[in-house]
């Protein structure tokens, strides 16, 4: 049955859309993880509390103003139509928009804490030695911070994977355009087909486990040795 | 114009009030001395620029890095300095190599290709390379610590209690190394230390901070007396030692005894397994230095040498005395009575005959 054109489409497209998530939350949630990791900023809790939201906030509300702000008469809409892009919902773009809000704090957390566990003395050394504040944080911050990042891309990656309900919002559930595995197995159970749903299910169940095993795998280093 | 350093720096931190104007000459090297909480650290970040200070002129080597007047204020990467901090704080995802690599890198003066190794050389660290910082002593660390701020060839050395992470029977893995570098460099420095010992080799002129405030400035030779006795007032006679440098000069296989020469004179003892020539720290109870007036016949044998006395001070208990001494620039302790102090009638610049009756420990120094 993974020969199926429409499993193998599905398939396809929710690892299309994971892998970008990742790679555009990795650029986007670097710069605000360091901002609150260093910030004293009277305003750093209200933005590290807006970054969470998606955290709690039930994935229909977070697309409910997605779709507004993107739709024909949103801010974000009339931007993307006059630059040519049309509007975005019911597009790959549109759900990659969606995927990426909905995973920033996947993202940030595990960059910040990351960043907040370097001792912050190195970063004075590299400040002595010459080094400006974006060339200690390439050199020093970044790669003690290795773990911190590959646990980001893993958790953004697994969780874009297992979402649903702002898909199903934001992408509509088009086979071929915008139906992620998670949709397609709410379709075949909806049409009674339980046996490619069991099949599928069952995929997400096996990767999603790889994915934890992995994850404190990569995390087995932070328990203590000694 | 002005050819000093100068640091004039007036800084609050909560209750704490931090308020300096202190001045010394390029090349030299400022001991800054004073307990935990004086605000020695709070100085050198200050200086460095890694702490904000409202108000400060900082000038070092002629060149302003702050003036609070003229809102001059470089940041800390624009300011050519070494710091090394207590810990080394060695970058522990890079290799020995690469520690010393990550300064060359930012060197922006085109530093002469020969910088690399005689700093390597200078600090006898040319077989670490390939180490991780977690495999190295603490006197190793810390003599990368100062190489890598070496590489960046700062005009300004500020070293903060580098040796306090340090066993006191390690220290002698970091601190000769020191003095070369202020030798060979002739690079002005500011060493903070609580311990005046350490001091001894190491500085010209001192400072002693109190409550955030320089309480006393001078040459070593007069603010040592100082600090020297508040340094053993914790230490019984039998505790106090020192140490000096000296290189093996010649051996006696007959008798199995050692020669080792210093700037100041030479001593014999007993053969240990060390090659001819090589450089050795002679750590020494200060009660095993003997003084007096006139050489006797036993005394002129061995271990007898000339010296004068620089400092007379009280030890704890009121029997005994402390005596500080130098020949050819070598500095001695001494813990004599002071029943014979006084029937000697010692006095300071007075000319004397120093014995070393024996030695503690002897360890291999492989610098120049």
């Amino acid at each position: 049955m993974f020969f199926d054109p429409a499993v193998i489409n599905s398939l396809w497209l929710t690892f299309e859309l994971a892998g970008f998530t990742s790679l555009v939350l990795l650029i986007i949630a670097t710069p605000i993880a360091w901002w609150l990791s260093t910030t004293k900023n009277k305003w750093r809790y209200a933005v590290k509390a807006m970054v969470t939201l998606p955290l709690v906030l039930p994935p229909t509300v977070l697309g409910f103003y997605l779709l507004i702000l993107m739709g024909p008469k949103g801010p974000i809409g009339v931007l993307t139509q006059s630059i040519g892009l049309g509007t975005l919902p019911f597009t790959f773009s549109g759900l990659l928009v969606a995927s990426v809000f909905y995973s920033l704090p996947f993202a940030v957390q595990p960059l910040q804490s990351a960043f907040e566990s370097v001792n912050p003395r190195l970063v004075e050394v590299a400040h002595t030695l010459g080094a400006n504040r974006l060339d200690a944080f390439t050199s020093v911050i970044v790669p003690l911070s290795k773990q911190g990042f590959g646990l980001a891309l893993i958790l953004t990656f697994a969780h874009t994977v297992g979402e649903f309900g702002i898909v199903l919002m934001i992408g509509g559930n088009i086979p071929g355009k915008t139906q992620v595995v998670s949709t397609q197995i709410y379709n075949l159970v909806e049409s009674m087909d339980y046996t490619r749903a069991n099949a599928l299910a069952f995929f997400l169940v096996v990767f999603s486990f790889l994915v934890l095993l992995i994850m404190t795998w990569l995390g087995r280093n932070k328990e203590p040795t000694h | 114009m002005n050819s000093q350093n100068k640091f004039q720096i007036s800084l609050f931190k909560g209750s704490f009030h931090l308020e300096v104007d202190i001045e010394f000459q390029i090349g030299e090297c400022l001991g800054l001395w004073g307990s935990s909480g004086s605000g020695k650290t709070s100085l050198l970040r200050a200086v460095a620029g890694l702490d904000q200070v409202g108000d400060a002129l900082i000038i070092v080597a002629g060149q302003v890095w702050q003036d609070s007047s003229k809102s001059v204020c470089l940041a800390p990467w624009q300011r050519p300095i070494g710091y090394v901090f207590q810990d080394a704080s060695l970058f522990p995802h890079l290799d020995v190599e690469n520690n010393l690599k990550f300064a060359v890198k930012r060197n922006k003066n085109n530093p002469d290709p020969r910088l690399w190794g005689s700093t390597l050389e200078l600090l006898g660290i040319g077989g670490l390379l390939k180490r991780s910082p977690s495999l190295l002593s603490g006197g190793e660390r810390q003599r990368i610590a100062i190489a890598r701020a070496l590489l960046t060839e700062p005009k300004l050395l500020l070293l903060d209690e580098p040796l306090s992470a340090i066993d006191s029977d390690k220290k002698s893995e970091v601190l000769p190394w020191l003095e070369q570098v202020r030798e060979e460099l002739k690079i002005s420095m500011v060493y903070v230390t609580h311990s005046s010992q350490e001091l001894l080799g190491l500085a010209q002129s001192v400072a002693v901070m109190k409550e955030g405030r320089i309480s006393q400035k001078g040459p070593l030779e007069t603010i040592f007396p100082v600090l020297a006795p508040s340094q053993m007032i914790e230490q019984t006679a039998d505790e106090v030692e020192f140490e000096f440098q000296a290189r093996v000069s010649k051996v006696d296989e007959l008798l199995q005894l050692m020669r080792l020469d210093f700037s100041g004179g030479s001593i014999w003892v007993k053969r240990e397994n060390f090659d001819l020539n090589q450089p050795l720290i002679i750590k020494v109870l200060a009660q095993e230095v003997l003084i007096s007036t006139e050489v006797t016949a036993a005394s002129s044998e061995l271990n007898t040498f000339e010296g004068a006395v620089t400092n007379i001070s009280d030890m704890p208990h009121p029997s005994e005395k402390l005596i500080q001494l130098s020949s050819g620039g070598t500095h001695f302790l001494s813990i004599t009575s002071t029943k014979a102090v006084n029937q000697l009638a010692l006095k300071r610049q007075m000319k004397v005959w120093i014995q070393i009756r024996s030695v503690k420990k002897l360890i291999k120094f492989d610098g120049k």
